[in-house]
């Protein structure tokens, strides 16, 4: 079930009136109920993984805790037990293909012949998203940083939790499984914000994210008819529209769950008013990238060894994060590329500093600031041209043919007599255009307002009737220009 | 708890008139281009308007050509109209065989063809044709069957769109409406448009790196396919189904052109009904710059060529002969 669907709008308020309404001792089990309810509308038999899922880290947690913290030697088996399952699950649905085709390939490159079965395997939906939440579960019983959830019902809550199942936020069990068992009343102010958030969760996903969708898949969905202004067009506007995809997904799993009293960790901070790629990281998908940090970045020794070693661990780290997005080399690059902005960035930090110092950039704070922010867009934006594009072939041609046919793009432009004519380079109408960058402006100032302000309390302030209205004018943008025909969020193939 | 429900239904109770009144105020106003959500084209696209305007007045004639924007611009009446065979194109944008039922259902007892010609328009096979049928309703009464079409498949889109002509037509009545023009296009009596542009406006290189793909049909084409059969079939009506000439770059990147092609051939073949695929007839010669506007659609030198040779298959066919070939 996607939340910006009929379906949804029926089975949430159904499922709140019902929490609101059973007794405590029941509420887990409807949720429960709710959670496999709503990943059943996608596929039915896939739920079966789930259940395998849930079986195997429930026994293996439970079997962990039966040792002390002395006897940690004993806990390993089941720590791998866990691990070896969770990526097995990922390995097979997931992966299987992909390193499949790379032996074929490199088999055929050295004249071996190599023959394995290629599986005809659907992914199943947010795959990822609930293998690492287990994961981190098993480890950090194994750490003894928390105890094994002795209530398989909870426990089983706690993977498949609905708002943040398929796409996130990936919750740790410090943070749900507590929640999961405290009691929860109807709270006006708690509901109220949970809806506001929700509500401006499914503008971002149905009004800017899939308006952009419609010129961004246009372009990338065959790169090679373009060159120069269009392709960078097509990629700004796919910056704006996998963020507001993903956050879109991640304020509306982060509101349904803050209106039934749980509290899910904040997914995004405004990434493109980072001033570095290092800040980027800390304000996008915080939960993936905390995740990377706690259960590989610092087992592999952090920052706290030598200068190389460091660097190596960083470039890890996102190779990692690049292959955990998809099983396909265009991530990997993606994956790569901001592995080496980071490495670069920290090599090159001082240096960079003193040069700021020496031209008096620094004097300048805003315009210090805005060149940071800029900059660090543009490489991002490089970035995301790898994470989008359909192969690493039309990535290549998208990085060479970016800065070109500028004189052609120009000429098509002039020789129109249209006035604001960017539009007619991605063949699609004025309005359409229009819209996409009416609605990025938007999306842009009222980030900016919450990068200062906290956006709730000035709502909160204004007079009742006026919030209503601001109500009543979002749920009227989200119906008048709400694409619902391109129903799927990006991040649900992850 | 009280007190949320009363600002919800405030909430609601807002929004229903903030609603009306945006949605009113850029009707009037002409602005629905600016509403992706409430595409209401009274008077506007492809003269759909003037066209359906025209049907009013169609009766009894020898051939209706019916389909999707490959009708309008490639087959040009005027090469019938010379034979003295009377003709009507009703193509319009986007067109398949889910709105063509609809229309037919509509006219086709006061029309009363003798033949029917219909386009398989590919690429709207798996489709659910909704855009069409907002183009057309926008153009035509408000009747049960135009209704009927829209309300099958009501969602936000469709539900917007339909008020928004419920407005239109309560501010204009549809007789009275004044068609906004298309720049380079015309539209000819009988209901074929010519356009000015007599080039590809697609670049070699564009037509190059066309993107391969694949076309279906989905299961509500297919049963309006069938209904459409059955509702010739019923009213004693020959329909005859073409594929209309595509540039050959356009047809080499459908993966599974011929393979559909057949199985929809077969599909017609049981049910009595001639499928002629002008993407395989050697004397329809046609170059890619001179007989294209783009990468399929005819412009008015290939649409001559094409009708030329389309009036000569169905003379030969026989097309005063309205009984049905089986």
């Amino acid at each position: 079930m996607l939340f910006n669907s009929f379906e949804f709008l029926v089975f949430f308020p159904t499922v709140v009136g019902l929490y609101f309404l059973l007794p405590y001792r029941f509420r887990w089990l409807l949720l429960l109920i709710a959670s496999y309810t709503f990943y059943m509308f996608w596929r039915v038999d896939y739920a079966i993984i789930l259940v395998i899922s849930t079986l195997i880290d429930y026994t293996c947690g439970r079997m962990m805790d039966r040792y002390s913290e002395e006897e940690r030697a004993r806990r390993k088996p089941w720590l791998w037990l866990s691990l070896v399952s969770n990526l097995g699950i990922l390995f097979t649905f997931k992966y299987y293909n992909f390193f499949n085709g790379a032996a074929s390939d490199l088999a055929n490159l050295l004249g071996v012949s190599y023959a394995a079965p290629a599986f005809e395997l659907l992914l199943p939906m947010g795959i990822s998203f609930y293998t690492f939440q287990t994961m981190s579960y098993s480890i950090d019983v194994y750490y003894g940083r928390i105890k094994a959830e002795k209530h398989l019902g909870i426990f089983a809550l706690f993977v498949t939790f609905f708002p943040q199942l398929v796409a996130g936020p990936i919750e740790r069990a410090g943070n749900l499984l507590g929640q999961l068992k405290q009691k929860h009343d109807f709270d006006y102010d708690r509901v109220t914000s949970g809806l506001r958030l929700m509500a401006w969760g499914l503008f971002k996903k149905v009004v800017v994210a899939d308006r952009l969708a419609i010129m961004v898949n246009q372009v990338y969905n065959n790169p090679t008819n373009y060159e120069g202004i269009p392709l960078i067009i097509a990629t700004v506007f796919f910056a704006f529209q996998i963020y507001c995809d993903f956050s879109g997904y991640s304020d509306m799993a982060i509101g349904a769950a803050r209106v039934m009293g749980f509290n899910l960790m904040e997914n995004f901070r405004r990434p493109y008013f980072s001033k570095s790629i290092k800040e980027f990281w800390g304000r996008w998908h915080i939960s993936l990238s905390t995740w990377f940090r706690d259960y590989l970045y610092i087992p592999l020794g952090g920052n706290r060894v030598v200068k190389w070693r460091w660097y190596y661990n960083i470039f890890i780290v996102f190779l990692v994060s690049g292959f955990w997005h998809g099983a396909n080399w265009t991530f990997l690059v993606w994956g790569a590329l901001h592995g080496f902005y980071q490495v670069f960035g920290e090599v090159t930090k001082r240096k960079r500093d003193n040069l700021a110092s020496q031209i008096g950039l620094k004097k300048w704070g805003s315009l210090y600031s805005f060149i940071q922010i800029g900059s660090t867009f543009v490489l991002v934006c490089l970035a995301w041209v790898f994470f989008r594009a359909n192969t690493i072939g039309d990535a290549w041609y998208i990085t060479t043919n970016i800065f070109m046919g500028f004189t052609e793009s120009l000429s098509t432009i002039t020789s129109s007599s249209v006035a604001f004519k960017y539009y007619i380079l991605l063949g699609k109408a004025k309005e359409v255009f229009v819209l996409a960058l009416l609605f990025i402006a938007v999306l842009i100032i009222i980030d900016s307002i919450q990068e200062r302000y906290r956006i709730k309390s000035l709502i909160v302030s204004y007079p009742s009737l006026l919030r209503l209205s601001l109500y009543s004018f979002l749920i009227i943008t989200i119906i008048l220009y709400g694409n619902f025909s391109n129903t799927e969020f990006i991040y649900f193939q992850f | 708890m009280k007190r949320f429900v009363i600002k919800i239904v405030g909430v609601i109770a807002l929004s229903i008139a903030l609603y009306a009144i945006v949605l009113f105020l850029y009707t009037l106003l002409g602005f629905n281009r600016w509403l992706p959500n409430a595409r209401n084209t009274t008077g506007r696209g492809y003269y759909t308007y003037s066209r359906l305007q025209e049907l009013q007045t169609i009766k009894n004639i020898d051939i209706l050509f019916i389909g999707s924007s490959h009708m309008y611009r490639g087959v040009d009446t005027r090469v019938f109209e010379k034979s003295n065979i009377s003709t009507f194109n009703l193509g319009t944008s986007g067109q398949t065989p889910y709105n063509t039922y609809y229309l037919l259902k509509e006219h086709l007892d006061r029309i009363r063809p003798k033949t029917i010609v219909m386009d398989v328009y590919l690429e709207g096979m798996d489709s659910d044709g909704m855009g069409a049928s907002i183009e057309i309703v926008s153009n035509h009464e408000l009747t049960d069957n135009m209704l009927e079409m829209v309300n099958k498949k009501l969602n936000f889109e469709t539900a917007n769109s339909l008020l928004s002509i419920y407005i239109s037509r309560f501010h204009t009545p549809l007789s009275e409406v004044i068609e906004v023009k298309p720049t380079n296009d015309y539209y000819i009596p009988g209901g074929y448009i010519e356009t000015n542009k007599l080039k590809n406006e697609l670049t070699e290189k564009q037509l190059k790196n066309l993107k391969s793909h694949s076309i279906a049909i989905n299961d509500l084409q297919k049963t309006y396919l069938n209904k459409v059969v059955e509702l010739c079939n019923e009213s004693n009506v020959r329909l005859i189904l073409i594929v209309p000439p595509l540039t050959k770059e356009f047809k080499n990147n459908i993966s599974n052109y011929e393979a559909f092609i057949n199985n929809l051939q077969i599909l017609l073949h049981e049910k009595g009904v001639l499928l002629i695929d002008y993407n395989n007839r050697e004397e329809l010669i046609l170059n890619t710059f001179e007989d294209f506007l783009d990468a399929n659609h005819l412009n008015p030198i290939g649409a001559l060529k094409f009708s030329y040779l389309l009036k000569n298959d169905l003379s030969e066919l026989g097309i005063n002969n309205h009984i049905q070939t089986k």
